[in-house]
């Protein structure tokens, strides 16, 4: 089997995968990181959504090779004390295109002058949900940064 | 249910139905952090060592015979174990002819593509078609006749999660994860198929990415053909849709034909006609019935009539509320014809023709909450941006179904409750804990829930919504039950009479004193102690209350009329269910209904080629499902009505929507649109004279 | 899936002389890898040899030189839509890779692939549709469900271009750099064929030739308008993107492409002249300039709606580079 090297969820990492497998089918299969879930396999749902190199991308269209030498970030990697706020608001009901949504919400946290030009809605489009009807992900979306505004705040 | 402790609330800001209705206004989902964090194990997540991979091999046209099949080339494609021919004929897209089983998802791709199946395509046929109504005579008494039909596409349910299960074969045991909504009738059939007694395995799913009715069809094809598999090679099989098979094979919400007949008089009271409905069934026998009229509106006399149209599409499965949104959609439609027909106000109208009073009432709350003042009439419009308001009803019916609960208090203060419903996203497992704990009388964070594992006491399946309001009333006589078991042991200790004893936020109560803590009181015990409750006559008389769930919804558009797309602005649904258990999932699970309607409104369609019969938008990407950027505010009210006890919620609140919508679009462009989707080129169609 | 053998050259240079390697059945080329994959996925192609270019970065991934735009052919879409000064200077383009996908996508997807990207015919999507593009004998949308299809052109194949950049780009001279062959460049508008010159690609690129770069030119007063079925993530039913050079409100010159209604971006020079001469506050001289743009329009059973839309979308795309509300 080919290996790559990468940085998963903050650590250095040797990878072994199949030379097929899509980075999402080496997360989850290799790696039994289940949180990134397979929602339509086309790009088009959302629910792979893993950081490489910060970014949100579908882990479901890139070959895995291709995150060689990158920082990828999965679900599993944000840290559970920063998501009350998606807790508190109703982000969830089945939970399966949740992890997608933790992904992409952790990005425009940590790029909080993405909403100088872009609404919330439009940073989130490319994460469906079938379930809470979206209100629920972007109100916990602008707690956190109103949280994360607050902390910063009030450093020295 | 019989409530003794209620305390007061204070008035929440902009809810003024709300007050105090809810016994927790703050509790999140309990499975909340599983949910946020990714560690909360699916079906498909349960990827067991040395499992075998398993997938159909599936009709790519409407109606095709397999002329040749490669099954020797397939068979020997590395990895494969075997490859299995059921049929020769698809009468459908989707539609299996048999399976391959192999040692990688890998093997498997490279397996479908050696078969190299010739197919001879036969003629499909793709839709139901314009069956020729035969109606009655006019009405008696009616001033003029509305003649119109309305119809809507095939919508699939889309769960984000596939249909599949993942079986861990153990030799003489076995676990079965399904993502199911029925943890008990998953196993029909199972036993057969793994030729084990249903003593020696178990269904677990603790986490189900959505159903929508969907996942109510037992173990299953997927769950049957895993299962197989499993017993004949003794390992794990693991057999999940992509999103292409979910379109094609897992069910939806048939297509429907309302051909309407009615009469009416000059002041809009409609005085009956005959009203044809046709489903559109795919292959199947039958399900595709359209609830018009829905009874909620006094229409006169209604001849009905209804016939079930075969097409070569996979079949329906119950999809929430199934046949009402379709119902709703032609009869909310219809009435707002008869209004603008008749220069009423359809706010005035529904208010005339509605049988309850207490929807009444909510019509007056909807209107102002929307500001239905500023509707202005129908088809008056010419600026670029056209408003539009509209109004949908919607009401259901509490349904008995059979469910067992078990509540255990652990020496360790812990309390389990054990159901084996599942949680399909609705918050049952939140709302059980909930009702549990204000039940006893402990704070919630004492109380833990085991759910969805057929090992735990039997619950329904989710459909019809029936888990909440059926294994509640278990709970609550679970509940009472190890409450007097508990306090008498307790009592004993303390060498007071048990009647004498309370709980008190945990704390063990002697008329205002305390005299013991919740901890203190479980160590007592020495070892666990349950109570069991079931849903009986008994349990219903007791707890079960009265009415039911009914509610509007009221809609703000504005039709671009130069592109025919439409903007939401905001949907105020106004919902009554009795007792709110947990109002944040409940408002999530009428938020959740009004998007999947408003997405059935207004996106989506599965299309089948006209020639062919291929669906040709398989996926999620000219399957349009509404994402984040189309939706309004959604506005939801919990009404306080004349219901007691819990009552039904995860249907009602998706049925109004999509005639809402309609009848808001019709508002603001002037001729009605009567199929869905509500496409740009429909509107425009409207807008240009009526062409639609 | 087949296996395939996997390249990683250091520079384009190498990537074209690889796509020429006759060793090799099927070399394919890829960037982001976001129609490959799929293509890959849905066993449209299948390549002996996947050329990898993503990692080539030989220039920085924007850069303005002599008056012009240089984008890098790995530059993503993302951060072509976030350039502060493509934003000020170009804003067509910045708006058109905006309006592309979603944040998923367009954080991976790049510039050269978004232009080379094959179409989103749902019959050239499903392997087992032997179409046009496959090499097949009939369109399936001619007779089939074509609502997503061709207003313009007389077929054989009716597809839409699928590049949203293409038709920004191609209101501001735009031209791709190439390695690999005796030219050096090809314009946009010479990148794309009609299917008449050929039906398995939509390019004009011979085998071994790369795009390396792209460059335009600013057209501050620009901008693109889709109009969309879905609000989230969706393609255009029709797009418009127009450049003008205004002397205060009246149009001195006008370049207008329209997108999702031809197998390429369809240039409508015709309109951009009717466009001279019109004074935006003459709304209906407006209108009647840009519902020139439907002259040669010949719609199929189920996409007539478009012809309606396109005046539509370049009115709003005018208004829009001229700063003015467009919904009036």
């Amino acid at each position: 089997m080919p290996q790559i090297q990468l940085t998963l969820n903050g650590s250095p990492a040797t990878v072994d995968y199949e030379p097929h497998h899509r980075l999402l089918d080496t997360l989850r299969y290799g790696l039994a990181l289940t949180g990134t879930k397979e929602g339509c396999g086309e790009g088009e749902c959302g629910a792979c959504t893993v950081l490489i190199d910060g970014r949100p991308a579908n882990s479901c269209l890139v070959p895995t090779y291709q995150a060689r030498g990158c920082d990828v970030r999965t679900v599993e990697s944000i840290p559970a004390e920063t998501l009350r706020p998606l807790l508190e608001s109703g982000a969830t009901q089945c939970g399966a295109c949740t992890p997608g949504v933790v992904v992409t919400s952790a990005w425009v946290r940590s790029n909080p002058e993405l909403i100088e030009t872009h609404t919330l809605r439009q940073l989130m489009a490319g994460n469906l949900c079938r379930c809470t009807g979206y209100d629920g992900i972007i109100d916990g979306v602008q707690q956190g940064l109103d949280m994360d505004a607050e902390s910063r705040g009030a450093k020295p | 249910m019989a409530d003794r402790t209620m305390p007061s609330r204070s008035p929440l800001p902009n809810r003024p139905m709300n007050d105090g209705i809810a016994m927790s206004d703050d509790a999140n989902r309990l499975d909340g952090v599983a949910k946020v964090t990714g560690s909360a194990k699916y079906g498909r997540d349960v990827m067991p060592k040395n499992g075998v991979f398993v997938s159909f091999i599936r009709c790519p046209w409407g109606h095709a015979q397999a002329r040749s099949i490669d099954e020797e080339a397939a068979s020997a494609v590395a990895g494969v174990l075997e490859v299995e021919i059921t049929g020769r004929e698809g009468r459908y897209h989707g539609e299996p002819i048999g399976h391959i089983a192999a040692e990688s998802l890998a093997a498997l791709r490279r397996a479908r593509s050696a078969l190299n199946i010739e197919w001879d395509p036969e003629d499909a046929d793709t839709e139901i078609g314009s069956p020729e109504a035969s109606h009655d005579d006019d009405p008696d008494g009616a001033d003029h006749v509305l003649e119109a039909v309305y119809t809507t596409p095939v919508q699939t349910h889309s769960s984000l999660e596939t249909h599949g299960t993942s079986i861990d074969h153990m030799g003489d045991r076995a676990i079965i994860y399904a993502s199911t909504q029925g943890t008990f009738s998953a196993r029909e059939g199972m036993d057969r198929v793994l030729g084990m007694p249903q003593s020696r395995f178990k269904v677990v799913c603790e986490f189900v990415g959505g159903g929508f009715g969907s996942k109510l069809n037992g173990a299953g094809k997927e769950g049957l053909t895993a299962g197989r598999i499993a017993a004949k090679y003794g390992r794990p099989a693991w057999l999940f849709c992509d999103r292409a098979e979910e379109h094609l094979d897992t069910g939806n919400r048939p297509s429907s034909r309302t051909h309407v007949r009615i009469g009416y008089r000059d002041d809009g009271t409609i005085v009956g006609g005959s009203v044809r409905t046709w489903g559109g069934v795919g292959v199947a026998g039958g399900g595709g019935g359209v609830v018009m009229p829905s009874n909620r509106y006094d229409l006169g006399r209604i001849r009905k009539q209804h016939a079930d149209v075969r097409f070569n599409g996979g079949g329906p499965r119950a999809f929430r509320a199934p046949g009402h949104p379709q119902g709703a959609f032609a009869e909310e439609l219809m009435i707002d014809e008869v209004a603008t027909a008749t220069g009423r106000d359809p706010l005035e109208l529904r208010m005339k023709l509605d049988r309850e009073d207490e929807r009444r009432s909510m019509y007056e709350l909807g209107a102002r909450l929307i500001g239905w003042k500023r509707r202005q009439p129908t088809g008056t419009q010419a600026s670029v941006l056209r408003r539009g308001f509209g109004i949908g009803s919607t009401s259901w019916n509490r349904f008995p179904a059979r469910a067992d609960a078990e509540v255990v208090i652990h020496p360790d203060a812990s309390v389990e409750v054990r159901t084996g419903s599942q949680d399909i996203g609705t918050g049952q497992r939140t709302a059980m804990a909930i009702v549990v704990a204000r039940q006893l009388g402990v704070p919630l964070d004492v109380v833990h829930v085991s759910i969805g594992d057929s090992s735990l006491p039997a619950g329904p399946a989710s459909g019809g919504s029936v888990t909440a309001t059926n294994t509640s009333l278990a709970m609550l006589e679970a509940a009472d039950n190890l409450k007097e078991t508990f306090l008498e042991r307790i009592a004993a200790q303390l060498g007071v009479v048990a009647g004498a004893l309370k709980i008190r936020e945990g704390d063990i109560m002697q008329d205002d004193r305390r005299m013991m803590t919740w901890q203190e009181a479980c160590a007592a015990l020495g070892s666990a102690v349950s109570g069991r409750g079931s849903r009986s006559r008994r349990s219903d008389r007791q707890y079960s209350g009265s009415g039911h769930s009914m509610g509007v919804q009221f809609v703000d558009l504005e039709v671009d009329s130069e592109t025919g797309v439409i903007h939401l602005n905001r949907i105020v649904a106004i919902q009554s269910c009795g007792r709110v258990i947990c109002r944040k999932t409940a408002e999530s699970q009428i938020i959740g209904g009004v998007i999947q309607g408003l997405s059935f409104a207004l996106f989506e369609d599965k299309l089948l080629d006209r020639n062919t019969g291929a669906m040709v938008n398989p996926n999620l990407e000219f399957y349009r499902i509404a994402g984040p950027a189309d939706m309004p505010k959604i506005e939801p009210v919990l009404w306080e009505g004349n219901q007691t006890g819990i009552r039904p919620l995860g249907e009602p609140p998706t049925i109004p929507t999509a005639g809402a919508i309609a009848c808001a679009v019709f508002n603001a462009v002037g001729s009605p649109v009567r199929d869905l989707p509500l496409r740009p080129d429909r509107v425009l169609d409207a807008i240009e004279g009526g062409r639609s | 899936m087949k296996p395939f053998s996997l390249a990683r050259p250091r520079d384009f240079a190498g990537a074209g002389k690889l796509a020429k390697d006759r060793r090799f059945r099927l070399p394919v080329i890829k960037a982001g890898g976001m129609d490959v994959v799929d293509h890959l996925k849905e066993g449209l192609i299948e390549p002996d040899l996947l050329i990898d270019v993503l990692r080539i970065d030989d220039q920085p991934e924007i850069r303005e030189a002599d008056g012009a735009f240089h984008i890098h052919a790995n530059a993503t879409l993302a951060n072509i839509a976030a350039s502060r000064s493509i934003a000020r200077r170009a804003p067509v383009v910045a708006q058109c890779c905006a309006s592309a996908a979603t944040p998923q996508v367009r954080n991976v997807a790049t510039a050269a692939g978004n232009l080379l990207q094959r179409p989103r015919c749902w019959y050239y999507r499903n392997s087992q549709f032997d179409c046009l593009k496959k090499g097949g004998h009939r369109c399936f949308a001619f007779d089939g469900e074509n609502a997503y299809h061709a207003i313009f052109g007389d077929g054989p194949c009716h597809i839409v271009h699928p590049s949203n950049l293409a038709i920004g780009l191609s209101v501001c001279n735009a031209s791709v750099r190439l390695t690999g062959s005796d030219r050096d460049a090809v314009s946009l508008a010479d990148l794309f064929h009609m299917p008449d010159r050929g039906l398995l690609s939509e390019h004009n690129l011979k085998t071994g030739e790369v795009v390396t770069e792209i460059h335009f030119e600013p057209r501050s007063t620009s901008a693109f308008y889709a109009i969309k079925h879905k609000q989230s993530f969706d393609w255009p039913l029709v797009a418009a993107a127009a450049a003008l050079e205004l002397d205060g409100d009246r149009i001195e010159s006008a370049t207008v492409t329209a997108g999702a209604v031809a197998p390429v971006p369809w240039a409508l020079p015709h309109v951009g002249e009717a466009l001279v001469g019109v004074s935006l506050d003459d709304d209906t001289a407006l209108r009647r300039a840009c519902a020139t743009s439907t002259r040669d329009a010949r719609p199929m059973s189920d996409n007539e709606y478009k012809v309606r839309l396109l005046p539509v979308a370049i009115r709003r795309a005018i208004l829009k580079a001229a700063g003015r509300e467009v919904m009036s």
